[in-house]
């Protein structure tokens, strides 16, 4: 590979961090049952995005070391829940470590047998159709099976500048 | 690359486009300029919703724009842009930006970035890149940059969802409970 003619300034960590606060993001706990085990697995992400709606793909990013990804992705099948604004506590629970994170959370199975988390704005059921290593995350590309909406209109729940918040539509 | 599905392995669903916005529209996003300027001095920009941190070692950042974009094709040749994130008095340059056609750029308040690239005056953080790597994923290209320069701007962010612009809007959090990093 070639370097590019520009060569990078060094960028660390904290600058990077300091930067990217600026960019709010939405929260989104991602779920799924172990087929053998019946336990189930989450995560929280802050990078889900909408990819394309022909064929029906969304995306979103995970630490290359992450532990709980590759236990949620080896169901084949898993639940993507919009986390509203007052869901910071499944956040927590969602971001410890540990066994079981769902043992505290209120949710029920679907009809593709994904957990949806009760009280979220959104449940996407998805399956993992690619997933590729971009420096240390790895994003991951998945089609839609089934999407739902709450019924209802609830805020949602917004990270940003380090910290928890929500969304005020202007006037 | 194309990594598509291929039609035959896609879930039949019938999740229609209508559908589809609907209810992604329910996911507040950051609003996010992506800049460049070509050898004739033209200034170009697009903007998008899916501007996302990607990884910190390497810096890395990524978008997705949609493959009908006009613009994407003259900033993809440049292979380096800014990627301005907007702030929530910029709903203007937004939507001149979000504008189909030249001279979109016509007026707007900039300054050349370490890169040559414009930043736009007013936004809250100026990310400059350099293009790794381009997919086609479905009726989206998805990009991703690699970091040359990073620096903080005024304000705060702009946010959208559902169709209407917003501000981010604190929550009181108890301070003996720390807000998790949502990465």
């Amino acid at each position: 590979m070639t370097a590019p003619v520009l060569e990078a300034r060094r960028i660390d960590s904290d600058t990077y961090r300091v930067v990217m606060r600026h960019l709010p993001t939405g929260v989104a706990a991602i779920c799924s049952t172990d087929p053998v085990a019946g336990t189930q697995n989450g995560m929280i992400v802050g990078t889900f995005a909408s990819l394309s709606m022909e064929p029906a793909l969304v995306t979103f990013s995970v630490m290359h070391s992450s532990t709980s990804w590759p236990r949620i992705a080896e169901a084949g099948q898993f639940s993507i829940s919009l986390l509203a604004e007052d869901q910071q506590q499944v956040c927590r629970a969602l971001s410890a470590k540990g066994e079981d994170k769902l043992s505290d959370v209120a949710w029920s199975e679907s009809a593709w047998g994904t957990p949806h988390i009760h009280g979220s704005l959104a449940w996407f059921d998805c399956r993992i159709e690619q997933q590729f290593t971009a420096g240390d995350h790895v994003v991951v590309i998945a089609s839609v099976l089934d999407m739902t909406p709450a019924e209802g209109a609830s805020a949602p729940l917004i990270f940003h500048g380090g910290r928890f918040g929500s969304f005020r539509e202007n006037a | 690359m194309d990594i598509t599905p291929s039609p035959e392995k896609t879930p039949d669903s019938d999740i229609t486009p209508s559908l589809y916005r609907q209810i992604l529209g329910k996911l507040p996003t950051g609003v996010t300029a992506i800049t460049g300027i070509n050898d004739d001095d033209e200034k170009l920009g697009l903007v998008v919703g899916t501007f996302q941190s990607l990884s910190l070692e390497p810096p890395l950042v990524m978008f997705c724009v949609d493959k009908s974009s006009s613009s994407w094709p003259k900033l993809r040749k440049l292979q380096k842009f800014t990627a301005n994130i907007l702030s929530d008095d910029q709903i203007s340059i937004c939507r001149s930006l979000s504008r189909k056609g030249p001279e979109k750029f016509e007026g707007l308040p900039c300054a050349p970035g370490p890169l040559g690239t414009p930043h736009l005056d007013g936004a809250t953080a100026y990310i400059d890149c350099v293009v790794t790597a381009e997919v086609v994923v479905g009726d989206h290209y998805m990009v991703v940059g690699s970091v040359t320069n990073m620096s903080e701007g005024t304000g705060d962010a702009l946010l959208f969802r559902g169709g209407k612009f917003g501000q981010y809007l604190p929550i009181e959090i108890p301070a003996t409970e720390p807000a998790r990093s949502a990465s």
